[in-house]
């Protein structure tokens, strides 16, 4: 069965994020003071062939760190289902 | 003495030779003004010049096009004032809303820098006065997001002032590499237009094509157009 997975990839808090601190800076100064904090990230679509949808977020989980589509050094992952 | 604004943004880079073109081509004076100090009144046109306003983050030109310069842009351009956006500069008017369409990555993925050749079509307005229909041009382009985006680019082109590419070099609809809304008062362009003036910045066998659209808007700004 297809199941749909979004995978995003952003900084950890500890590594320095320049694209979402200029888009926070720039949006808190245009007004836009309920905004807290902006982090850019890169997220990916992957459809995945799966028995279920748990399973296909563990493919996606154990393809995302085999193959190194985030760097354990400085990002973080979040691993979403969508279909 | 008509007088140019040449706004800038954190991260433009080409608004020096842009001044310097103005100045060399048309005798006007020509200012850079930061975004943030830009007033308004005084000015005969308007140029966003190229480079990477706030880095391209979000998406090129975005977070310019929140700048209050924009709205000011928006009434006086109602008010008969030329803006011409070179690049990142076109990008931001797409972004902005004060032109049609999106400008998203090239195909190839690449940032591609190249002279190439172009054609006019329905040239009117200040900066396109001077054309004339099917001419050719050459201009550099230097940019990695030129592929121009529209749902519809055949009703969009039907009736206002483009530039094709002769050759497409990154992917965009109908080969636009630039366009204009439809009096021709607010062109866009990818291709750089300030790099492309004088002979000395002119590989061989090209020609500057650039200098029509200083020459027009000096025609233009005496003239009327």
């Amino acid at each position: 069965m297809k199941h749909r997975v979004l995978l995003l990839v952003m900084y950890k808090p500890t590594a320095r994020d320049p694209e979402g601190e200029t888009l926070t800076r720039e949006l808190q100064r245009r007004g836009f003071s309920e905004i807290i904090e902006v982090r850019a990230g890169k997220g990916y679509v992957i459809d995945v062939e799966a028995e279920d949808r748990n399973t296909a977020m563990r493919i996606v989980e154990e393809i995302a760190e085999r193959m190194r589509l985030f760097n354990p050094a400085v990002h973080s992952t979040l691993v979403i289902p969508l279909a | 003495m008509p007088r140019v604004a040449i706004i800038t943004f954190p991260g433009t880079n080409c608004e020096d030779e842009t001044k310097y073109a103005v100045e060399r081509v048309t005798g006007f004076e020509a200012k850079i003004v930061f975004h943030e100090e830009f007033n308004p009144e005084g000015w005969d046109a308007v140029i966003i010049p190229g480079g990477f306003s706030y880095g391209d983050y979000g998406r090129a030109g975005l977070i310019a096009s929140w700048s209050p310069v924009i709205e000011e842009l928006k009434k006086s351009v109602e008010e008969g004032q030329p803006v011409l956006g070179i690049c990142n500069g076109f990008q931001i008017l797409t972004e902005a809303g004060l032109l049609p369409g999106t400008l998203l990555p090239n195909t190839s993925g690449r940032f591609i820098a190249r002279w190439l050749k172009l054609k006019i079509h329905n040239p009117r307005g200040p900066w396109l006065a001077l054309g004339n229909e099917a001419q050719t041009l050459y201009m550099p382009i230097a940019h990695a997001e030129g592929r121009y985006y529209h749902p519809s680019p055949e009703k969009l082109l039907a009736d206002r002032p483009w530039i094709e590419y002769v050759e497409n070099p990154n992917g965009s609809i109908m080969n636009i590499a630039g366009l204009a809304s439809r009096d021709g008062l607010v062109l866009g362009l990818m291709p750089h237009p300030e790099r492309a003036i004088e002979p000395s910045q002119t590989p061989y066998p090209f020609s500057p094509g650039g200098r029509l659209v200083f020459e027009s808007l000096r025609f233009s700004l005496r003239r009327g157009w």
